[in-house]
């Protein structure tokens, strides 16, 4: 569905590059997550995909259109969930929904449908501008889902959602797939990542450093640990040890022969380690994580 | 099909916004300017202060008179002028003799008062008769008007003797001089009565009411028409709906026409607003509508070109304020003929300015405007392509 080959792109066209050499294939049906930090190249490579950047270096082709070319028949198969709500506040929620399937050249979803569907029923009349940020996020999701889009572009789709709406978007989006959407997402939520997406690339400084499955990821770079609290003398102590590893199994050992176990958890290695551990980089900040 | 949803849609959220009625409001406020406060025909009052220095008869004589051939005099009531205190400097230009003239006190004096009404009866002079040559200085000085005595001299002859303020230039002075001199009014008089005045035809020329309305359409409606697609453009972009837009199957001018038919709907209907009431049926409606049309259209494409880049109106507005005062200028050459260089003829607000009145003269001269519509036309699509290309370059689409 998607092909990438030496993707380059400089916003200053001077050699310095927001993206480079980026190569990555997507399957049809695929929920593709690309992570990394703030100013790691996300956004870029997304505008570039959707067409709201030129393509300056390299080779992309989406749904089948060589990106090279431009056609705008192709957004008849594209969706896109922008992270910044961007809807007329003038307008209600359904007539926002309602303009903007006039502007496809294809059958489009019933807008009352899709306000129900993000949880916003009962509120097709309200203006856009009294909305809450939340709701906002959720009407542009339900928005880029209107022209039945094949390839759905997700920037940050559960932000600033709460827990009970944000596993209502996550179940839209494992629906569409099984309905056979590509879905590319970008974010640097590694939990929405981990449970969705078929597979990840990590993304710092332009670079893609690694793309596999979260479940092979973990094998291969996730220890499991166990979190244990216990007492010793009046002390109460946590540890983090991992059995695997012949020093943390031997101190292990040795609190649940001498110390009172107050809890004991088993721990697999999160995607977010695991990106700290292959980038050297945190998901929140782009620095340096010691 | 897209253009006409996205112009309906437009139009629907534009009617929900201020800049919307802004046109319109403006166009009823400017209505009510020009017919409340905007005379038909322009006249301009003077005002003169006279001291007859002539004896009692002759004064007389001069009260009496209340027709002079061709216009009428009718005295009005007395009008009262509130003298201050101070001393007064002045001096005797042929002589350059200087005198000063101290008044200690406050005084309140009522003038005589003449209005003089000239063949087409308007009101054209009104006099005031100073009692002495005095009150003439202090009056003069209070009230800014020019004094003039008028005295009988032992040759049985007028003289004049103008009051001044110093700041008039040589030339004035040379043509007051030549004007009043001994040799100038007969000759003066000789010329004006010998003057042969050939009337070539009815006159087509907009009465003065009426031309403001070229410059009321272009400049309110052009100008801010522009402002507004500006401020359009800047709020979809820092608002992100410009990518939403970027991301359809819409075409780029599909949804910059859609902007642009907006307001030029507006501004056609402002215009109308001002000029029916004002020109009534005199102007040739289909050269003045679509005048109007291609101004507007021109105007606003010009406005998407600058707000291409601009991320948002506050970023904006210095640019809005240069380009609305350069595409201002041409309104001075409309206002004073006689200065029209060339740089200012090469702004396409110009033929804009002269067009439109064309329109609304009683005789069109229809080619002319049709050719300055042509330009207008094709300016617009040559902008509509840069603007086209800088929304492609910086949207991608």
């Amino acid at each position: 569905m998607i092909h990438v080959k030496n993707l380059f792109y400089s916003y200053t066209r001077d050699g310095h590059y927001a993206v480079k050499e980026l190569s990555f294939d997507i399957a049809k049906g695929e929920i593709f997550g690309f992570l990394g930090p703030s100013g790691a190249g996300k956004s870029t490579t997304q505008g570039i995909l959707t067409g709201l950047l030129p393509l300056q270096k390299g080779e992309a082709e989406v749904d089948g259109y060589d990106l090279h070319t431009e056609n705008k028949k192709r957004f008849n198969r594209i969706g896109m969930s922008f992270e910044q709500s961007n809807l007329y506040s003038k307008l209600t929620a359904e007539e926002n929904l309602r303009y903007y399937a006039k502007l496809f050249d294809v059958p489009t979803r019933n807008p009352r449908a899709l306000i129900e569907m993000v949880g916003l029923g009962g509120k097709e009349k309200m203006k856009a501008s009294s909305f809450s940020k939340g709701m906002k996020h959720r009407l542009t999701f339900a928005r880029s889902l209107l022209n039945n889009p094949v390839m759905w572009f997700l920037d940050e789709p559960t932000t600033g959602l709460d827990p009970a709406i944000a596993a209502q978007i996550k179940e839209i989006i494992r629906k569409e797939q099984q309905g056979g959407v590509t879905t590319f997402l970008t974010t640097h939520n590694m939990f929405i990542a981990d449970e969705l997406c078929d597979r990840v690339a990590f993304i710092v400084d332009g670079e893609i450093k690694l793309i596999d499955s979260p479940k092979a990821l973990k094998l291969r770079y996730g220890h499991k640990t166990v979190a244990v609290e216990y007492r010793e003398g009046d002390t109460v102590k946590k540890e983090n040890l991992a059995p695997a590893d012949g020093q943390d199994r031997e101190r292990l050992h040795l609190i649940l022969d001498t110390c009172e176990i107050i809890t004991m958890h088993s721990k697999e290695a999160t995607l977010e380690e695991i990106f700290i551990r292959v980038t050297g980089k945190g998901l929140t900040a782009d620095e340096a994580v010691e | 099909m897209k253009l006409w949803n996205n112009y309906c849609m437009e139009m629907k959220i534009a009617s929900r916004g201020f800049y919307f009625y802004m046109e319109i409001v403006m166009a009823a406020i400017l209505l009510s300017v020009l017919l409340l406060f905007v005379p038909v025909h322009l006249t301009s009052v003077s005002e003169e202060l006279l001291y007859l220095d002539m004896p009692g008869e002759a004064i007389d004589l001069l009260r009496a008179m209340n027709a002079d051939g061709e216009g009428r005099y009718e005295h009005a009531g007395d009008t009262r002028v509130r003298l201050k205190a101070g001393t007064i400097e002045y001096y005797d230009e042929q002589t350059d003799e200087r005198f000063t003239k101290t008044f200690d006190d406050k005084e309140t004096v009522y003038l005589e008062t003449i209005e003089y009404f000239g063949a087409s009866g308007q009101k054209e002079t009104i006099l005031y008769i100073a009692d002495s040559f005095d009150q003439m200085l202090r009056v003069t000085q209070a009230e800014k008007w020019y004094g003039t005595t008028i005295a009988l001299g032992d040759d049985g002859q007028i003289h004049y003797q103008l009051m001044l303020f110093g700041s008039e230039t040589q030339r004035l002075r040379n043509l007051i001089t030549a004007s009043f001199g001994a040799t100038g009014i007969p000759a003066l008089l000789d010329a004006v009565e010998t003057q042969e005045v050939r009337i070539l035809g009815e006159a087509n020329t907009l009465n003065n009411r009426q031309s403001y309305i070229p410059m009321a359409v272009v400049l309110m409606n052009g100008l801010m028409g522009m402002m507004v697609v500006i401020a359009y453009l800047t709020i979809d972009k820092s608002s992100g709906l410009i990518r939403a837009m970027a991301l359809t199957p819409m075409h780029t001018r599909s949804y910059l026409l859609g902007k642009v038919l907006v307001v030029l709907t507006m501004s056609l209907i402002s215009s109308l607003v001002i000029t029916i009431p004002v020109m009534g049926l005199q102007p040739n409606y289909l050269l003045f509508i679509l005048t109007i049309a291609l101004t507007s259209a021109l105007c606003c494409i010009i406005g998407l070109w600058i707000a291409s880049f601009f991320e948002d109106l506050k970023s904006a507005f210095g640019v809005i304020i240069v380009a609305m005062v350069l595409l201002m200028l041409p309104a001075l050459s409309y206002i004073l003929p006689s200065f029209a260089p060339l740089w200012i003829k090469l702004m396409p607000t110009y033929p804009m300015l002269q067009a439109l009145k064309e329109t609304l003269l009683p005789s069109s001269d229809i080619g002319y405007v049709l050719i300055v519509c042509a330009g207008m036309a094709v300016l617009s699509q040559l902008i509509l392509l840069l603007a086209e290309h800088r929304y492609r370059k910086t949207l991608g689409v």
